[in-house]
C-alpha cells in the first residue's frame, strides 16, 4: 500500500509547477511526503479539521488554499486522508489535488462506504 | 471609527458577509451572513494561526497573504493586515469545476 501511495506522490510531484506533496491521516500521522517535511503532517491534518468544523453539517469537506507571493498550498481531506500539494498556482492545483486525492483513496482501499483510520493499526 | 476598521471589506462586490477580527479573534465588525458569528470567528482565528505555521514557499520568512476555504457553493477568503483578520464570505462560481 505504501508503494502505491509513494508512486502517486511521485507522479504528483512530476507535474510542472508542483514542488511538494504530503499525505496525512486524521491524527496527523504522515503517510507519505515528497518535497515536504513529514513534520508538517500534523499542521496539515489540523487545518483540514479546523476548516471542516466551520460548517460541520456540510456534506462535503472544504478545499483550503493558502497563498503567498512565492507559491500556494492546497489542502483537502476525505475519508480520513488529508492531502497537501504545494506549487505555483492554486487555480491549476485545485483540480489536480482533487484527482490525486481520489487516486490515493483508491490505492489505499477506501471506498465511499468504508472509512478506517490508519493510525489505529499502529 | 467602525467604518475605518472595516477597511472596505463590507463593500466587496458579491460579498455575502464579512468579519473583522482582532489578532485574538474578538469581533470588531461583522455583517451579512456573518453578523455576530462569534463562534465562527473563534474557529477562523484558530485556522489562521495554524495556517501561519505551514510554509507556503521556500522562503521561510514569507507568510501567506490570503487563505481561501472553499465549499461547493461559497467560500471564505481571509487575509491579515495591520493586526486585523479580515474575512469575506463570497459565492464560489468556478469556471472550470474540479471533478474528483
Amino acid at each position: 500500500m505504501e508503494r502505491q501511495l509513494e508512486k502517486h506522490l511521485e507522479e504528483t510531484c512530476r507535474v510542472p509547477g508542483i514542488s511538494g506533496a504530503l499525505c496525512a491521516d486524521n491524527n496527523g500521522l504522515c503517510l507519505a511526503a515528497r518535497g515536504c517535511k513529514p513534520e508538517l503532517a500534523g499542521h496539515v491534518a489540523s487545518i483540514a479539521q479546523q476548516a471542516a468544523q466551520l460548517h460541520p453539517n456540510s456534506s462535503t469537506t472544504p478545499v483550503i488554499c493558502i497563498e503567498s507571493e512565492g507559491g500556494s498550498v492546497l489542502i483537502k481531506s476525505e475519508n480520513d486522508v488529508t492531502m497537501a500539494i504545494r506549487g505555483n498556482s492554486w487555480v491549476a492545483l485545485k483540480p489536480l489535488c482533487m484527482r490525486r486525492l481520489s487516486a490515493i483513496k483508491r490505492a489505499m482501499g477506501y471506498t465511499t462506504h468504508l472509512s478506517n483510520s490508519l493510525s489505529s493499526l499502529f | 471609527i467602525i467604518m475605518a476598521n472595516v477597511q472596505g471589506v463590507d463593500k466587496i462586490q458579491d460579498s455575502l458577509g464579512y468579519l473583522v477580527l482582532t489578532e485574538e479573534g474578538a469581533v470588531i465588525s461583522s455583517g451579512g451572513d456573518l453578523q455576530n458569528a462569534e463562534a465562527l470567528a473563534d474557529r477562523l482565528t484558530k485556522l489562521v494561526y495554524t495556517a501561519s505555521r505551514i510554509p507556503v514557499s521556500p522562503d521561510r520568512r514569507e507568510t501567506f497573504h490570503k487563505i481561501s476555504v472553499i465549499w461547493e457553493q461559497f467560500m471564505y477568503v481571509i487575509t491579515v493586515s495591520n493586526h486585523r483578520i479580515y474575512v469575506c464570505k463570497r459565492p464560489y462560481n468556478p469556471q472550470d469545476p474540479a471533478v474528483a
